[in-house]
């Protein structure tokens, strides 16, 4: 019988050239990037879910433990959406922004497994397009994809989300990955992190890629707040969870050596006809 | 913010470390150092100090103490935090001072200080505020500085003077101007808060003092300021003038009021230190909204679940030691038996705070909260309710607790803070805590205080409507912490694990997987997005990604990134065509005649947001009948979903570009069973090309050789001489003649390093002519 991975080969394998002979066109490399990660999580017992890119205020901020008059709003650049408004499921007012995160997927996700009376783990990876209202160049843009891990369950713990991350990230760059937290904040956390992964090159001896230091700053992690358990309908006493996210782009970019966010976005089949 | 290894330096008994050492240290269990700058003697360190610790870390002393925790060093503190008498005159008058709402200012403490001589500052002041990137002004302002920076503390200092009367915070007038230290005038409205004297306003409370009543180099006589602000209301007020001052980005995240004194005494003995003869009145304090005390409680196995370690008692407490908190071990149920004996009797207060008023007053939820001292619960019995597990009465044991609904008065039948919003039927108002043998101990307004009574008699005047468990194990042991009046981060357990978990070190997690018995599956969206693919890719189409901004749509964004980018795409028409221009433009790179491309993308209207798929077709011949083939692909998709396609699909012919509304397409089709994604081998990551900013060139060639001479042998030949600039060869005619062939072929020049010249190009050429002519019977034509 054929594995999962297997059964998805749809698609000669090979390089660019022979696919252009075949008449095969090019998938673009972040498309290639979320089915692999999705794979990759599957395999662990993740779903993949999907949702809005304009999201209102209370699943974007509020319901993640931000509210209105937090510094923490601070720590994101919003694109916020004009004349646009609706109301929250305890009635407020809420306006709307372009996602900051996928971590809205976490309160929707919640939601959905309250509101249908699915059993626990809640286990799932939302990858999707995010914004940020921040000039642009090489490194940044103001629209791009991240990944979101998110685990909800009895037994959920900082160590077993490193685990998760060992295995994405080992599997997604094809070699043994070790990642490291760091002490960190966010307000949808606590215990709070940022995460560096293991350069992949040069395995922590220094490179180019990581900058001498041996470490990639990867993304945020953390233990899902009480408060934000609360917010999609769980009770944190008897549930814990963890959630971490990161840029998809990043990992592309890393992975494949390409030097400019922007090129991925910009409609250039000189970059996607190499995939 | 700037830190001065020095200033931090004198927090701390021990020698720091070399900055190797502290940056890295910092960085894994603390903060991150953005910047290290050496200085002659001193070295400064950037420090990103996030909301969550601005209430104590934005300061050298709270970082020292940081520094002590992550390096397991003694922190020592200045003593200059304290109250000292001996330039204290009674005759100077005390200022006297007024607060309007404690919801706004929680504490307002000030001093007048007599007799200061205003001049430069000595140079150890001066080298730690510059040093940190500070201006040095005067010896009175600069002690003000040096406070806020040693203790996150903002003050202020007024020339007494300028102060006729109380000074007091009130809002603003409407019309009110202000002008600031640094000449800027403010109309103000009634929603700012400012401190005034009887007459005028003086400055932004929190935020910026003003000029009127500054310090002058002929002052002599100061009143100090030290005051607590909402943080909410300075962070409105503070974006509202567009003012954001080193002071106002500590109040918005919120400062704990024991600062307040500490600033006030620390400013008055810097200052007495810096002008020897002054007199200093008795300090005023307007104390109204005391701060209260937080117990927060964590047990070793709770520590340990939320971590996945298996850490000792011994690492706990060591940890709790070097992080200078105070704790006291309690096994709850010995705690709850011992406390409860000692409150019976007191009074019922309604409504009141078990931090405000136990164990003076109760009512009957802030005494479940007192007795479950170390564990945290929601306030409101209803919301206990929600929070706490269902027990049977059989299985009712010490320590559960017992819910009634007194049928009077205000009941609740869904949670308020807890679960908001969660349903409640049966309706709760009353809770009380069974203690073995029937009897329950509550505090009713029945009895006016604390009383322990039997079942029968508890629920005479109420009806019981359920029990609740709070903890598994009332016998298992807790740490709970006496927490730092500074650290206003730390109020449940989850924050202590974080402590605890980042100074023993995160790099001692042992990684775990969840052991899920099951395959994930992929949401159907994605799902059948990856069957279209399949269908785009094998009629050659490529997959691009466009912007979601753009000039034309129905919802617009408020402050976009250029005029042009403020709307959300409603279509992907836009992005398609933009990207079929570039990609027919560098067709002859790309080494295709006709350009076929597609995305999916979320657009938007006014009230929904659809996902939408799109194709186009581009480049090519007068020939090339782009609509059948897009007619085809349409056919194609709906006959692999077996849905009616056509209906949602918009076409456009020139260019040839088609738009499926891909939500309707899928609405009735079923939920994906097994996982499924388009998977396929990955390039190596060395194989990807940087993509040239520059324009490539193009030139043809045609050559006639013998008869048995192949297509590879010409290019080769070509392929060598024209070198690394040469991109891409094609051949693109082919014909015999007199026992001769004749190929042509397309040469596509790139650098990567600038716009090729046709001098540069003219060369190559002739290298190639040249070595292809030199060949036996060759001829370029």
């Amino acid at each position: 019988m054929l594995s999962q991975e297997e059964r998805g080969l749809k698609l000669p394998n090979g390089s660019s050239p022979d696919q252009a002979k075949l008449g095969l066109g090019h998938i673009h490399p972040i498309t290639i990037a979320i089915n692999r990660i999705s794979s990759i999580f599957s395999r662990m017992g993740f779903d993949t879910v999907d949702g809005p890119e304009l999201e209102n205020e209370w699943h974007n901020f509020d319901a993640l433990n931000v509210p209105g008059d937090h510094p923490a709003r601070d720590m994101q650049d919003t694109f916020w959406i004009k004349d646009m408004r609706s109301k929250n499921k305890y009635g407020e007012d809420v306006g709307y922004v372009l996602r900051t995160h996928t971590s809205n997927m976490q309160i929707r996700a919640m939601e959905k497994y309250v509101a249908e009376g699915r059993d626990f783990p809640l286990a799932i990876c939302c990858p999707g397009k995010v914004f940020r209202n921040e000039a642009t160049d090489a490194t940044h843009e103001a629209q791009f994809y991240q990944i979101e891990g998110f685990y909800v369950a009895k037994d959920s713990s900082l160590s077993m989300m490193v685990g998760v991350m060992q295995k994405l990230f080992s599997e997604f760059f094809e070699t043994d990955i070790v990642i490291r937290l760091r002490s960190s904040y966010f307000p949808f956390v606590e215990p709070g992190n940022e995460f560096d992964m293991q350069c992949f090159k040069c395995k922590g001896s220094g490179c180019n890629i990581c900058k001498q230091t041996g470490w990639i700053e990867i993304g945020g992690a953390g233990m899902v707040h009480p408060r934000v358990l609360e917010a999609g309908g769980i009770n944190p006493r008897e549930y814990r969870g963890f959630a971490f996210g990161c840029g998809i782009d990043r990992m592309v970019m890393l992975k494949y050596g390409i030097d400019d966010v922007r090129l991925l976005y910009n409609g250039d089949l000189r970059v996607v006809n190499q995939f | 913010m700037k830190f001065s290894k020095q200033w931090l330096q004198d927090y701390i008994v021990e020698t720091l470390p070399e900055n190797e050492v502290v940056v890295d240290t910092l960085n894994k269990k603390s903060f991150e150092v953005e910047e290290v700058t050496s200085l002659p003697n001193d070295t400064v360190y950037d420090i990103k100090v996030l909301p969550n610790r601005a209430h104590d870390a934005l300061g050298h002393r709270g970082m020292a103490r940081e520094l002590c925790a992550d390096l397991g060093l003694t922190f020592k503190e200045d003593s200059r935090v304290e109250k000292r008498d001996d330039f204290t005159n009674s005759l100077v008058p005390a200022p006297v001072l007024s607060v309007n709402d404690a919801k706004f200012c929680s504490r307002f403490m000030s001093m007048r200080i007599d007799g200061v001589v205003v001049e430069e500052s000595p140079e150890w002041l001066k080298t730690r505020l510059e040093a940190i990137g500070q201006r040095s002004i005067n010896n009175i302002v600069d002690a003000t500085n040096y406070v806020q920076f040693a203790l996150n503390k903002p003050m202020h200092a007024y020339d007494t003077r300028s102060i006729k009367g109380t000074l007091a915070t009130r809002f603003a007038k409407s019309g009110e101007v202000l002008t600031t230290l640094d000449d800027k005038e403010l109309a103000l409205d009634e929603k700012t808060l400012v401190i005034a004297d009887e007459e005028k306003s003086l400055g932004l409370a929190g935020i910026k003092g003003g000029k009127h009543s500054g310090i002058n180099e002929d002052t002599t006589s100061i009143i100090l300021e030290s005051a607590n602000f909402n943080p909410s209301l300075i962070r409105k007020t503070s974006q509202r003038y567009d003012l954001h001052t080193d002071a106002s980005k500590r109040f918005e995240n919120g400062i704990a009021n024991s600062l307040i004194e500490e600033g006030l005494y620390m400013t008055a003995n810097l200052i007495k230190e810096l002008c020897k003869d002054v007199e200093g009145s008795v300090a005023t304090d307007v104390y109204l909204r005391k701060d209260t005390k937080y117990h927060v409680g964590i047990s070793l196995s709770e520590l340990n679940m939320i971590l996945g370690t298996t850490y000792t008692n011994n690492d706990v407490e060591s940890t709790l030691r070097r992080l200078s908190f105070s704790f006291e071990k309690i096994i709850p149920e010995n705690y709850i038996t011992e406390t409860y004996k000692a409150v019976v009797g007191v009074p019922y207060k309604n409504p009141s705070s078990m931090r405000e008023d136990a164990p003076h007053a109760f009512n009957c939820s802030s005494l479940i909260s007192y007795l479950y001292k170390g564990i945290w619960m929601p306030s409101i019995s209803v919301d206990k309710y929600v929070f706490s597990e269902r027990v049977k009465l059989e299985e009712l044991r010490f320590g559960d607790l017992v819910f009634a609904n007194s049928g009077e008065g205000k009941i609740y039948f869904e949670s308020v803070e807890f679960l908001r919003g969660t349903k409640v039927p049966e309706g709760v108002d009353h809770v009380g805590m069974y203690l073995g043998g029937g009897k329950i101990v509550h505090s009713t307004r029945v009895h006016g205080k604390v009383v322990v009574e039997s079942m029968e008699e508890f629920s005479a005047t109420r009806k019981i409507v359920g029990y609740g468990r709070v903890v598994e194990n009332l016998k298992e042991e807790r740490y709970v912490v006496n927490v730092p009046s500074e650290r206003l981060d730390i109020r449940i357990k989850e924050d202590l694990a974080e402590e605890i978990g980042r100074i023993l070190g995160y790099e001692k997690l042992v990684p775990v997987l969840p052991k899920l018995s099951r395959v994930g599956l992929v949401h159907k969206r994605l799902f059948y997005e990856d069957k279209v693919r399949e269908i785009l890719l094998n009629h050659g189409f490529s997959e691009v990604m466009t912007y979601t901004f753009g000039s034309e749509g129905e919802v617009s964004i408020i402050k976009g990134l250029a005029g042009d980018k403020e709307k959300l795409r409603v279509s992907l028409r836009k992005g398609m065509e933009e990207s079929l221009k570039l990609n027919v433009h560098n067709a002859p790179l790309l080494g295709q005649k006709v350009i076929k491309i597609f995305e999916f993308g979320n657009v938007f209207t006014k009230d929904s947001e659809i996902k939408k798929l799109a194709f186009a077709l581009g480049g090519g011949t007068k020939k090339d009948n782009f609509g059948e083939e897009a007619k085809s692909i349409v056919k194609e998709i709906g006959e692999t979903f077996g849905v009616d396609v056509s209906k949602f699909v918009s076409c456009e012919e020139k260019p040839c570009i088609t738009e499926i509304d891909f939500d309707a397409v899928i609405e009735k089709l079923e939920e994906p069973k097994e996982h499924e994604v388009l998977t396929y081998q990955f390039l190596l990551g060395s194989s990807y090309k940087t993509v040239s900013p520059y324009p490539f060139a193009l030139r043809d060639i045609a050559v006639f050789v013998g008869s048995g001479t192949g297509e590879d042998a010409v290019k080769e030949i070509i392929k060598s001489e024209a070198g690394s600039l040469l991109t891409r060869i094609e051949m693109f005619d082919k014909f015999e003649k007199d026992s001769k062939i004749s190929y042509a072929f397309h040469l596509v020049f790139l650098s990567q390093e600038k716009t090729l010249s046709d001098i540069e190009l003219d060369e190559i050429m002739n290298r190639v002519t040249n070595a292809l002519n030199s060949k036996e019977g060759w001829q370029v034509r």
